[in-house]
Parts: C-alpha cells; sequence; structure tokens
C-alpha cells in the first residue's frame, strides 16, 4: 500500500513539473554513441551553428547520448520531440531511425553519419534533411591501382552487425569486379578480433581496406602495427586515419560534414530554401602517408602528390 | 516533465512489460536465470521485421515471431535439462547463437519498416500495447491456475517434492522457458514495429531493464497472486521508464543520457535495500 | 505387493570411494503390510527407500511392485504407485503454495495434469474433507500458505497429501523425527490410523525402538547394506526395546 501511495505521488509531481516554456529555438542532438568520426561531426556541427551565428541567446542546443542502447536512444528521442525542437539532429543511423519515429510534423529531422538513407527509410521523407557519408570508393580503388603494382586481391575487415559496413562492401565489391580485383572478405564481431582478422589476410591479399566501421576504427592502431610488420598496406575512405599510419584515404571529413549540416540548418532558419534535402558530403580530402610509403617501398605518383591537402 | 515525455515513457515502459512478465516466468516461477533475453528479443523483432518487409501480414509475421521466441526458450531448456548444463550457461550459449541466427534471418543489420503496415494500423500505439498486456496477463493467470500450470509453479518451489508427485520437472521447466521467450520476442516484435526497425544491436542490455522491473515491482507490493505479481511487473517496467525519464530530464544538473546505467544499477540495488529493512521489520510467524 | 530381487546399490563404483551401500537384498512385503525399518547410520535404511521411491537407481537387481518390474521406472512415473513422506517437514511440502494448492499438486499424482482449473468447488470439497478426518482444523484455512503453518501441522498435511489418492503404497523417513516428542506422538497416532483406514502397504523407518514396535505389524533390522533381522508375529510381539538394542550389539 505505501509503495502505491509513493509512485502516485511520483507520477503527481512528474506530471506538476513542466518544460520552461521556450521562446527560443530548440535544436535536439540525439548522438548514437561515442566514436572519432561521430564526434567529429558533432563538433564540426555545433562549429557551423556558432558562425552562422546561432549562439545560445538564440536557440537551445540539447545534446544527448545513447550509449549504443537502442532503447535509450528511443527514450532520448521522445524526450527530444517532448521539447518540440526546430531541429532534431541525429548522429548515426539507429538514432535516425529512432528520431523519425519519435518527431512530430513541426521537426525537421536532420541526420550525419549514415551512409544508405533509403534503406533506413530516410530518403522520401517530409522534413528530413541530411549528409551522407557515402564514400568515394571508385576514386580510391583508381588510386589504390597506381600506387600499388600489380594489385590482384582486396581484403576488407568488418563488423557484420555494422549497417553501414554491408553496403559498402557489396559497392566496392562491384567496383573491384570491373577492374579484375578479387575481394576476400573477414567478418569480425568486435574490435576483440581484429588481430586474428588481420592474419587471415596478410599473405593472402595484396592491400587491406579499412570501412566506417566502429569495430575496426576502435583498433586501428593495432591494424596499423600489424600491416607495417607485414608490408600490407591499408587504403580507407576516413582521412584521419592517414595519421595514425593507413596508406592512403580520401572521403569525407567528418568534422566538414557536420560543418555542412550545420550551414543546411543555419539556412533554413534564415528562410532559405535547400537545393537540395539530403545532400553527399561535399568536401572530400584526399591523405596520404608518406612515411607509409616509404615503408612499404610505394612511389607516389606526382600528379596524385599534387592533389594531397596539408 | 510534460505529456508527452510521460506518455513516452508508458509506451515504452508497457513494450518492455512483457519483458519483465518474461523475466518473472523464468527467473521467479520456476527459480531459473534465464539469459536468452537479450537473443529472443532480437529474434522477435528479426523475425517479424523480415517477414513484413517482404510483405507478409504483420498478424502472420507476429505470430511467427512468437513461435520462434518459443523455439528459442525451449532450445536453452534442452541445453538444461537433457546435456546437463547449468541454466545460466544454457542461456548465455543460445543468446550468444541467437546473434548470428538473427542477422542471417534479417540478411543485414538493420531493417527499416517505417512505412509498411504494423499490428498497430491506425490505433494508438499505448492502447493496442496495454490490451496485448492485459490480455498476456488474463492468459497467463488463468494458465497458472490450471493443473499445469500449479505444477510449473510447484518445480520452482520444490523441484524434488514435485517428482515425488508425478511432475516431470525436466518439461515443466522447457515449458516455462518456452512460454517466457515467446512473450519476450512478442515484446521485441511490437517494439520493431512501433518504432519502424530492427536493428541487430537492439536486445543488449534487455534483461537488466527486465530484472530491474521485476524487482521495483515486487518492492512496491509483495504479491501474494500470480496476477498481482505480473501487474506489478508491468508497473515496475513504467515506473522504471518513468525514472529515466526523470534522468534524461535533469540535463541541467549535469546528468548524461551516459549515465543510465549507474542510475539503473542504483535504482535497483536501493530498491533491493529497501526490501530487506521491510523484511527485518516483519514478524516472521514460525 | 513389493518384492527386491537380488539387490545391490554401489556407489562410486570403480573408484576409491567404492561403496557397497545395499547388498543382495531379498525382501517381500505382502499388501496391508505395515514394516518398521531400524538400523544404525549407514547400514542402507534410507537407501533402501530411495530404490523404492524411484530416486535412486540399483546397480543390480530388480524392484516389483505389484509384479511389475519398475527398477528403470522414473520417479515421477512411480509416483501413482508410491507415496512418501520425507523427514524434513519444510521440505515435503510446497511453503509458498496454499493448502488447497498443495492438496492440488496432490490430487492429479499419477495423472495427466491439463488446462483444467487446478482448484474448483468439487475439488475443494474433497481437500475439506480429507483434511477434517485428522482433525487439526486445517480444513478451515485452506487458502493459508504452508509456510505459515508448524512443523507438525506440516506433516499432518504431508500425510493427508501423501495417501489423498489411496496409492498403495506409502513410504515413511523418519518422518516424526524432527517434531517435539507431543506432536510426534499425534502424528504417529495419525499415520497409524491413516494407514488402517485405507489399507495401506507402509514401510517405515525410524531411531524409536518404541515407535518400531509399537506400531506396524513387522520390523526388520539393517546393518552395513544387509537385512540381518526379520521380525513379525510371535516373533516380533513380546519383544521390548531393550531388547531391540541388544540386537544391535550382536
Amino acid at each position: 500500500m505505501k509503495g502505491f501511495l509513493f509512485s502516485c505521488v511520483m507520477l503527481t509531481l512528474g506530471l506538476a513539473s513542466s518544460a520552461i516554456g521556450a521562446k527560443k529555438s530548440v535544436i535536439t542532438i540525439n548522438q548514437f554513441v561515442s566514436h572519432v568520426s561521430l564526434d567529429a561531426s558533432r563538433d564540426g556541427l555545433r562549429q557551423a551553428l556558432l558562425e552562422r551565428k546561432i549562439t545560445p541567446e538564440k536557440a537551445d542546443i540539447i545534446l544527448s547520448n545513447a550509449q549504443g542502447n537502442i532503447s535509450n536512444s528511443v527514450q532520448i528521442s521522445k524526450h527530444h520531440a517532448s521539447l518540440k525542437p526546430q531541429f532534431m539532429v541525429s548522429i548515426a543511423t539507429p538514432s535516425a531511425q529512432t528520431n523519425l519515429k519519435a518527431k512530430g510534423e513541426d521537426s525537421t529531422l536532420a541526420f550525419l553519419a549514415v551512409t544508405d538513407p533509403k534503406s533506413a527509410n530516410l530518403s522520401d521523407q517530409k522534413n528530413v534533411i541530411g549528409v551522407t557519408d557515402y564514400p568515394p570508393i571508385e576514386k580510391l580503388v583508381d588510386i589504390a591501382i597506381s600506387i600499388i603494382p600489380n594489385l590482384q586481391k582486396m581484403g576488407v575487415i568488418y563488423n557484420s552487425g555494422e549497417v553501414n559496413s554491408i553496403k559498402i562492401i557489396g559497392d566496392l565489391e562491384a567496383i573491384l569486379k570491373t577492374h579484375n580485383i578479387e575481394l576476400k572478405r573477414v567478418s569480425i564481431n568486435s574490435s576483440n578480433d581484429i588481430k586474428n582478422a588481420m592474419n587471415q589476410l596478410i599473405g593472402a591479399v595484396d592491400v587491406i581496406y579499412l570501412p566506417q566501421d566502429n569495430s575496426v576504427v576502435s583498433a586501428i592502431d593495432n591494424v596499423v602495427s600489424i600491416s607495417l610488420k607485414a608490408g600490407v598496406p591499408i587504403i580507407a575512405n576516413d582521412p584521419t586515419l592517414v595519421d595514425r599510419g593507413v596508406l592512403v584515404a580520401i572521403g569525407a571529413n567528418y568534422f566538414d560534414s557536420g560543418k555542412q549540416l550545420g550551414n543546411m540548418i543555419a539556412d533554413l532558419i534564415e528562410g532559405k530554401f535547400l537545393a537540395q534535402n539530403i545532400q553527399n558530403s561535399a568536401t572530400e580530402e584526399l591523405k596520404i602517408n608518406q612515411k607509409s610509403a616509404k615503408s612499404f617501398g610505394l612511389t607516389i605518383p606526382k600528379d596524385l602528390m599534387n592533389g594531397v591537402k596539408k | 516533465m510534460n505529456q508527452l515525455q510521460l506518455l513516452g515513457a508508458v509506451e515504452i515502459g508497457l513494450i518492455y512489460s512483457l519483458v519483465a512478465i518474461g523475466v518473472y516466468i523464468t527467473f521467479k516461477v520456476i527459480d531459473f536465470p534465464d539469459l536468452t533475453v537479450d537473443g529472443s528479443f532480437t529474434l522477435g523483432a528479426a523475425v517479424s521485421s523480415t517477414m513484413i518487409f517482404a510483405g507478409h501480414d504483420p498478424y502472420f509475421a507476429t505470430l511467427v515471431a512468437i513461435a520462434a521466441g518459443c523455439v528459442a526458450g525451449a532450445v536453452t531448456g534442452y541445453l538444461n535439462v537433457r546435456w546437463g548444463i547449468l541454466g545460466l550457461l544454457a542461456g548465455i550459449l543460445s543468446m550468444t547463437a541467437l546473434y548470428s541466427v538473427n542477422l542471417r534471418i534479417m540478411g543485414r543489420p538493420n531493417i527499416a519498416i517505417i512505412d509498411s503496415s504494423t499490428v498497430f494500423g491506425d490505433w494508438n500505439i499505448i492502447i493496442v500495447i496495454l490490451a496485448v498486456t492485459i490480455i498476456a496477463i488474463l492468459l497467463l493467470t488463468r494458465f497458472f491456475a490450471s493443473e499445469f500450470g500449479l505444477a510449473i509453479r510447484a518445480v520452482g518451489i520444490n523441484p524434488k517434492v514435485s517428482s515425488a508427485y508425478g511432475i516431470k520437472v525436466g518439461a515443466m521447466k522447457i515449458v516455462a522457458l518456452s512460454i517466457s521467450n515467446g512473450i519476450i520476442a512478442l515484446a521485441g516484435s511490437l517494439f520493431a514495429q512501433s518504432q519502424g526497425f530492427a536493428d541487430i544491436s537492439m536486445g543488449t542490455g534487455t534483461i537488466i531493464v527486465g530484472l530491474a522491473s521485476v524487482i521495483i515491482g515486487e518492492a512496491l507490493v509483495h504479491p501474494e497472486r500470480i496476477w498481482v505479481a505480473l501487474l506489478t511487473c508491468a508497473a515496475g517496467s513504467i515506473l522504471y521508464r518513468i525514472a529515466i525519464a526523470f534522468a534524461l530530464n535533469a540535463h541541467d544538473i549535469g546528468l548524461e543520457a551516459s549515465d543510465l546505467n549507474l542510475i539503473t544499477a542504483l535504482l535497483v540495488a536501493l530498491t533491493m535495500i529497501a526490501t530487506k529493512f521491510k523484511k527485518k521489520n516483519e514478524v516472521r510467524t514460525i | 505387493m513389493i518384492e527386491l530381487k537380488n539387490l545391490h546399490v554401489i556407489f562410486n563404483k570403480g573408484t576409491k570411494l567404492e561403496n557397497h551401500v545395499l547388498k543382495d537384498i531379498d525382501f517381500k512385503v505382502i499388501d496391508g503390510q505395515f514394516v518398521t525399518i531400524i538400523g544404525g547410520n549407514g547400514a542402507g535404511k534410507s537407501t533402501l527407500m530411495n530404490v523404492l521411491s524411484g530416486n535412486i537407481k540399483p546397480t543390480e537387481g530388480n524392484v516389483f511392485i505389484d509384479n511389475m518390474d519398475v527398477t528403470n521406472m522414473s520417479v515421477e512415473s512411480r509416483s501413482g504407485l508410491v507415496s512418501r513422506v520425507f523427514q524434513d517437514p519444510m521440505i515435503g511440502t510446497f511453503a509458498d503454495f496454499s493448502i488447497e494448492e498443495n492438496m492440488s499438486i496432490a490430487l492429479k499424482r499419477g495423472t495427466k495434469r491439463g488446462l483444467a482449473m487446478g482448484i474448483n468447488k468439487a475439488s475443494r470439497s474433497q481437500f475439506k474433507e480429507a483434511l477434517s478426518e485428522i482433525g487439526i482444523g486445517l480444513e478451515g484455512r485452506l487458502t493459508d500458505k504452508v509456510s505459515s503453518l508448524s512443523g507438525g501441522q506440516r506433516q499432518a498435511l504431508s500425510l493427508v497429501m501423501a495417501t489423498l489418492l489411496g496409492s498403495k503404497i506409502l513410504l515413511l523417513d523418519e518422518h516424526t523425527a524432527a517434531l517435539d516428542p507431543k506432536i510426534a506422538k499425534k502424528i504417529m497416532q495419525l499415520t497409524d490410523k491413516i494407514v488402517k483406514t485405507h489399507n495401506l502397504t507402509a514401510l517405515m523407518i525410524t531411531h524409536s525402538m518404541s515407535q518400531a514396535l509399537e506400531y506396524g505389524d513387522r520390523t526388520i533390522m539393517m546393518y552395513h547394506g544387509k537385512i540381518v533381522r526379520d521380525m513379525h508375529g510371535q516373533e516380533r510381539t513380546g519383544l521390548s526395546s531393550a531388547d531391540l538394542v541388544k540386537y544391535f550389539d550382536l
């Protein structure tokens, strides 16, 4: 009986306490998990908003992290939606999906770090904008062919539970086929399996491709040291990984993607129209690690070097 | 907290009450710590989403999901009863295997069904889930009052004497595990249909939430009858989600959503400690 | 009718801890007989009872009940033929169940359990009737939890549960040992009454020499896994507790 009364009191208090009436805009950010790339896109977004003078006086920016847990993301989405925000930013696919379900008609969903918005049912929806991080795989393959002599086999490590990886690897395989290059896949369940996976590929392939995959990226130092020791270069679509020892990467800079979305949001706030609701990342960065190239005994063609951003 | 948040907490709390009820059947009724939960929750979502995405009738898809959950529970039971594998371990084995099975079923880690038709149709989600939960509780109450159901409960209380009364202890365990995981798979299926997608990682942590709900429910009202016990599981689940909604609101005092795990642990620990104090003050009848 | 033929029970056969607990037991009990079983610790009394109930499978030999070979029958399958009252009143009943729920479990012993209501008007009156026979007022407390009953009350309930369906054989495993003397005596009288009323075949293990002689019509004494004395009729009538104790030293 006591317990029943207690919960009644709790409920009444809950109903009684109301959210502070918001006269300013509210922008909520639902980040699915903490991770180098996702954090970078969040920071880029915030910087762009600041640069466009969307300051705390003008808009409340509320950030929540679901810690990789989907039911947390659901509750965060509902919480955010209840604040009747103008924009509900989602960083990563699961957050985008829970936000999509929870958002009201007047809120605009703005997503980042989603590779395949079509499969996630994010395209062809009302009031949805976003910047996809679909990587320039073809360009990367062309660059790899120009740098690595006699490239016949490529290996790829990925977490079979990562929705972004599946699509990319499928497309990669198709592209490689047109160049008569074979793709060898090794799947892992967590970053613990990395060493094993690398060992399976070393000796069997000429180069290893790393997708933008949490489990893989979190073990990047391990991956790089094995690659250097074994003399098998690594290519990727995330330029930040080149600083860690990856031979070459060309792709979206997550920070810049975040800025791109921030600018899109600022445009909408200022009443401008967007050319496209869902845009691919506009900035593309090519980065090459000279030291790694040297240790693999590879020469970088001059015209490629000229395209590298310093 | 405003009305929308409260309704949101109630909605997800109701879905997870089915999880709490399933957990109650194994942990409390037959005294079996079943960890299959994380796997069977996702299994329910995986099966129904895959079928709905392929164009099947959502009601049929939901029924198949329940059946799949029953099979998962039966496997855990079989490992324990037939092969003597420790209950805790058997559940872990099933849960681990289900990760791969679920991936195979979905064919990909994430399936979006937000534009497909679901069992909810045009109805209010909360009303539908409330109805489902009430029906589940009524059916289970009737079941546990039957001869067969009493036998299952007897197994949880006293397995040695149960067999002396002709109860096949092993078979009863398997049936209970089957029913429990069927209900949990139903929860997963409803979750996916209400959220519009199924994801391979959605089951992680389900057992903790289920246990927390059961414990909170028991602390409120010490259940004498089965239907009260099941009702308190549902109440516990909803209260848990309301507590989380409170925590989410408290970002003004520096609380992050990432602190939710800690908050859950604290909530459960405090509840169990409070129960111990209550017991101390009760007069024990000899 | 119970028959044990060439029965051996060996624990940990082939290892260092090998223990030949029952040695070549040949033992017959005719219908309606009430046998008391005595013997020192480790004599094999409980093992004998466990073989009859099915909790222990014999290493060698056979168990017959009514000329049916039940040697490999599981405990559950045998439950329709054999009832048992355990020594510890706390474990012999379902503590968290009410009295009527306990009775309901007992009622379906040996039969298939279906989805019909476990407790209904008809079964309730059956329970009331059975419980009123023992006259301790339990019939008015059907919904009380068994955990609220005293040890003696629980043993009395166990007895009623064990004999509710009149299953032929009743095994009593020191069932009054954990009760205080006054209650123990009451339970024994109750046991005697029930055995006589339902004409059961009963086997009772006891450490009390007076109990062993006062009740039943046959007494067997076990020692080191063998039945060393089997007394009934004339031979038994004249014995006193002191005599039995003397036998222990021989």
